[in-house]
């Protein structure tokens, strides 16, 4: 060109504010639309009290079926009746006097054990004598009572009647027999103190009752509320960020976006303001109808805990809602981004709702706490401190931690959403589609795309879920079947599965799971590394537990080794354990995974990519939190590795020793012990060791380093992404 | 409405194409959709972009405004290169698409003043503009309808007043005409009419033959990536030997054997 170009910016005072003009629009269509207000405001304001009115219908229901306890005396004649009752109500004055009351409680019986209903049966007539012991034989009364003797001033004689095949006939006689003896303790004790005043009872007894701590109460409509309102609060999100995203592409409108000299993440940032202000519209209109509905059915203490609706909590909720809304709404934007349709969009929303509701309900669970590492876990953190506000035990640096963290998270969401919207791979859909997933495709192909990848996880996923629990069922304390089942899950759903479908769709296997050959100094590097990492890894274990919970969570690093596991040969415990799961998890982590999530985004996003849902895995197989963190960063290692080395098989051989060693250690923990090296929480690897290890890490990263071959890696999906950036014209 | 000259450096083309090309990965095929394609367009000038279905005539447009990443090569517009400046380029061209959509829920007016915002026009300024281009366009009576309930013919008029909206020096036309009746085609080549009135470069690539020929100063005919034949229709009429557009067509798609580049390379030049 003859002329430099001069960029002249029109951005004036009026540019600052355009983003909050674009919210405004984007609004303005997503409330136009009727089916919106109807499906996301109009819903809950019916769909509450609807529910609120069956429930009630069941509480009520349900406290009719509980019978109350009651029980029927018959008595031979009015003058028995008389003598008894007057007896009985004195005893009832002495009771209450005991357990501290002042005066008789006049309340109704609650038809407990405790405190049954009363029922006298006597006859009309005042000189007739009724044969009692025909209705109690007859089922017409619970116990029958005769005075045998005994006048107006007493001792009195009573003979009690009941059936001693009936145990509730049983426990009314005991009832009976505790109410009576009562006067016949107090009298003794009366008489006795006459005699000696300084007489006490040998044995005294205080009543105090509680509310049992473990599942059967806390578990109770409380702890759902949480999860309601995210999930309605997420449900709210969805539709807009599909219209807004995925629909404008389907409706052809985001050409003529995309064509203005808007930066796409100005676009994007409106699109989520937006997004953000229907889900809290529809949070807003789930609480409130939610509110409105419990105060109206008298159900608030139940629902909201025993402090009832107050101002506050409900600030505090809509607070948690927001942070919560902002990260989900940024997290739905990058797949909706992502999608070229509504039906596509759907497509990748559905496994994500499932792994998000996943932890969410396993939160829910009893005796699951707030820990460090909980509080920094996406989803899983805001559904836990939700329930905590509910139950009002939040601390504060645990509410700090989340909402920093989600803020944060958030962010990096909303930045990846920026990046895709709008690229050309999604505004004309050259990438492969779900269709891609059915039609077979006939040439090979260097990697798998993103969306089988997300498809295959969308598999793999659940399955994983459902079927590591199968061998636990079917063995029982079998140790050596379990570890068998375990061996074959892995092997069919790591490498079986994912090889079939890289079969199936022509992924050339040598590009596609990186199973080529490496230089030797790849597998020396790797070697070193296996070796050397351990210390690392037990001191990440370490730090995570200083911070809370002791020791246990270091334990957790040898998660799958127990003490009946000794019993099991060494070689096949290396096997079941080290060899299978190093050589299955690598081929599809860092194999299939990676090599997928690379020809859709840059190298580091995909390696990171990769280690979390490798740690997420280990967390869920585990169902320990605290595996995350030391599995995120081996994964971190492996995925590195892979990338340096262009090859799958030195991270295998990194994998296979690491995992070894840790068995190992275990099997020799007492001379391990000796050596200063343990899984006690105050016993630090020593600092020759570490300094050892870091060392030879150092060295092993070198030789990667200076090992040419991890550059012919870069090359291998760029020619089939689309993403490919645009060489400079002549 | 003030004709405004746009380029200070008369005589310098408007748009450069310069050995743009373009690849898909379709079902593991690698297509060559735009093969080292190279034009320019003067200001003032209309250019009629002409080939058969698949020719790369969209894919060419898009390259151009920077919506697709050229594999190689680059494009200028204005004096800016679109790899360096997609800003600037986006800010001087008005794109016509016939895919474009509206926004249902909104009215043309409220649309209209949107995209106005998105290149940052004044309000003021914006208002005033929308006006003409409602007169210039018969857009009155539906102006504050919703949109899903205008006809195919109006929306397309909406489209129009759209890529006018920020009076752009460039327009990219890429087949306007498409699903219009006779009348509706007859606004799009008075619309094209008018733009070269205001001095503005066009680039339209149309199925209407006919039309194209009477309209275009100057027309481009592509064929699988390539650039076959380029100059007025009366050269075109030359050298290929044919009278009409369509016969070219014919004579294009059935004799592989006369489209070499060295033949479209003698032509252009
Ligand atoms: N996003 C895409 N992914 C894969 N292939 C594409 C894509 N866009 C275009 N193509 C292919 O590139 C070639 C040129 O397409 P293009 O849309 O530019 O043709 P065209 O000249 O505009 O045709 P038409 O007259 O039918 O509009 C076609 O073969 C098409 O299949
Ligand atoms: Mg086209």
């Amino acid at each position: 060109m003859s002329h430099e170009p001069c960029t002249s910016r029109h951005l004036g005072p009026l540019a600052s504010m355009r983003w909050w003009r674009m919210t405004l629009k984007e609004l303005r269509e997503i409330l136009r639309d009727r089916r919106t207000i109807l499906t996301l405001i109009g819903m809950p304001l019916l769909i509450y009290p609807l529910l609120g009115v069956t429930f009630q219908k069941l509480l009520v229901s349900q406290a009719a079926n509980k019978s109350k306890i009651e029980y029927r005396i018959a008595l031979v004649s009015q003058r028995d009746s008389r003598v008894f009752r007057d007896l009985f109500q004195k005893s009832a004055i002495l009771r209450a006097k005991q357990e501290g009351a002042l005066d008789l409680p006049r309340q109704e019986p609650a038809g407990t054990v405790d405190d049954p209903i009363w029922t006298f049966l006597e006859s009309r007539d005042k000189s007739a004598t009724v044969d009692v012991d025909h209705f109690v034989a007859n089922r017409s009364a619970d116990v029958g009572v005769r005075l045998k003797s005994g006048g107006e001033e007493g001792p009195w004689e009573f003979e009690l009647t009941y059936r001693s095949a009936s145990l509730f006939s049983l426990d009314a006689r005991r009832a009976i027999e505790d109410r009576l003896r009562t006067i016949n303790d107090y009298v003794v004790l009366e008489r006795l103190h006459e005699q000696d005043p300084s007489f006490v009872m040998p044995l005294g007894l205080t009543l105090k009752s509680v509310v049992p701590t473990d599942a059967g109460s806390s578990f109770s409509m409380a702890t759902l509320i949480p999860l309601i309102l995210i999930l309605m609060t997420v449900t709210g999100a969805v539709y807009p960020a599909i219209d807004l995203t995925a629909g404008e592409r389907e409706r052809g409108t985001l050409e003529a976006l995309i064509s203005a000299p808007v930066p796409r993440h100005e676009l994007l940032f409106a699109k989520y303001l937006a997004v953000l202000a229907v889900a809290m519209l529809t949070a807003i209109a789930n609480l409130t109808s939610m509110v409105i509905t419990a105060y109206s059915n008298g159900m608030e203490q139940l629902l909201f805990g025993s402090g009832g609706v107050s101002f506050r909590m409900l600030i505090l909720i809509l607070g948690l809602l927001i942070v919560f809304a902002g990260f989900f709404a940024a997290v739905i934007l990058i797949l909706t981004s992502f999608a070229r349709s509504f039906k596509e969009a759907q497509a990748y929303l559905i496994p994500v709702m499932l792994v998000s509701l996943a932890p969410g309900v396993l939160c829910l669970l009893p005796g699951i706490e707030m820990t460090a590492w909980m509080s920094v876990t996406p989803l899983v953190n805001i559904v836990i401190l939700a329930r905590d506000v509910f139950d009002g035990r939040a601390q504060p640096i645990w509410v700090v931690a989340t909402l920093l963290s989600t803020v944060l998270y958030s962010a990096v969401a909303l930045a990846l959403a920026a990046k895709i919207f709008g690229t050309d791979a999604v505004l004309y859909g050259s990438e492969g589609s779900w269709a891609d997933l059915i039609r077979r495709p006939t040439l090979s192909r260097p990697a798998a795309s993103l969306s089988q990848a997300m498809a295959c996880l969308a598999v793999l996923f659940p399955a994983f879920l459902v079927l590591s629990g199968v061998p636990g069922r079917l063995m029982g304390e079998w140790v050596a079947g379990r570890l068998i089942g375990n061996a074959i899950i892995t092997i069919v759903l790591f490498a079986v599965m994912p090889l079939a479908l890289a079969r199936w769709s022509s992924i050339d296997l040598s590009d596609g799971f990186r199973l080529r050959g490496a230089t030797i100094a790849s597998f020396l590097a790797a070697t070193i590394l296996g070796l050397s990492l351990w210390p690392f890894a037990i001191e990440l274990a370490r730090f995570q537990t200083n911070s809370l919970e002791q020791s246990d969570a270091i334990k957790e690093l040898f998660e799958r080794v127990s003490a009946s596991l000794n019993a099991i040969p060494l070689p096949a415990k290396l096997l079941a354990l080290a060899l299978i799961p190093a050589v299955c998890e690598e081929l599809f982590f860092r194999g299939y995974l990676q090599s997928a999530f690379r020809s859709g985004m840059s190298t580091s996003l995909a390696v990171i990519l990769s280690s979390c849902l490798f740690g997420l895995f280990h967390v869920i197989a585990t169902l320990s939190f605290e595996r995350f963190a030391p599995t995120c960063f081996l994964g971190l290692v492996l995925g590195w590795v892979c990338y340096r080395t262009g090859s799958v098989l030195p991270g295998m051989v990194l994998h296979t020793i690491h995992n070894s060693l840790i068995i190992l250690m275990q099997a020799f923990v007492k001379e391990l012990a000796a050596m200063g090296i343990g899984t006690e929480a105050d016993q630090h690897v020593p600092t020759s060791w570490l300094v050892g290890a870091g060392l030879a890490i150092t060295l092993a990263i070198g030789i990667l380093f200076s090992n040419a071959q991890g550059k012919q890696d870069v090359a291998a999906t760029s020619l089939i992404g689309d993403n490919s950036p645009a060489a400079p014209g002549a | 409405m003030i004709r405004r000259l746009w380029s200070p450096y008369d005589g310098q083309p408007m748009i450069i194409v310069d050995n743009l090309t373009r690849c898909f990965a379709s079902g593991g095929k690698s297509l060559v959709a735009v093969d080292r394609l190279s034009f320019s367009v003067k200001e003032g000038e209309v250019y009629g972009l002409l080939g058969p279905n698949g020719a790369g005539k969209t894919t060419t447009l898009r390259m151009i405004l920077g919506l697709l990443q050229p594999t190689s090569g680059d494009a200028s517009v204005d004096g800016f290169r679109v790899s360096q400046f997609p800003d600037e380029v986006k800010r001087r061209i008005g794109l016509v698409s016939a895919s474009a959509g509206l926004y249902q829920w909104l009215s043309p007016r409220e649309m209209l003043l949107f995209f106005a915002d998105l290149y940052s026009i004044e309000p003021a300024v914006a208002r005033e503009r929308l006006e003409s281009l409602v007169d210039l366009l018969d857009l009155r009576r539906f102006l504050d309808q919703r949109c899903s309930t205008l006809s195919t013919g109006q929306k397309q008029r909406v489209t129009l007043a759209r890529a006018l909206m920020h009076d752009p020096p460039i327009m990219l036309l890429d087949e306007p005409t498409r699903g219009l009746d006779v009348v509706g085609t007859h606004v799009i080549f008075e619309y094209i009419g008018h733009l070269r009135s205001m001095g503005k470069s066009v680039v339209v690539s149309t199925h209407r033959l006919d039309e194209a020929s009477q309209i275009c100063d100057r027309l481009g005919l592509l064929h699988r990536g390539t650039l076959r034949h380029e100059g007025t229709f009366a050269e075109l009429q030359q050298v290929t030997g044919c009278v009409t557009l369509f016969e070219m067509f014919l004579q294009l798609m059935n004799q592989p054997s006369l489209m070499s580049n060295s033949l479209t390379g003698g032509l252009s030049g």
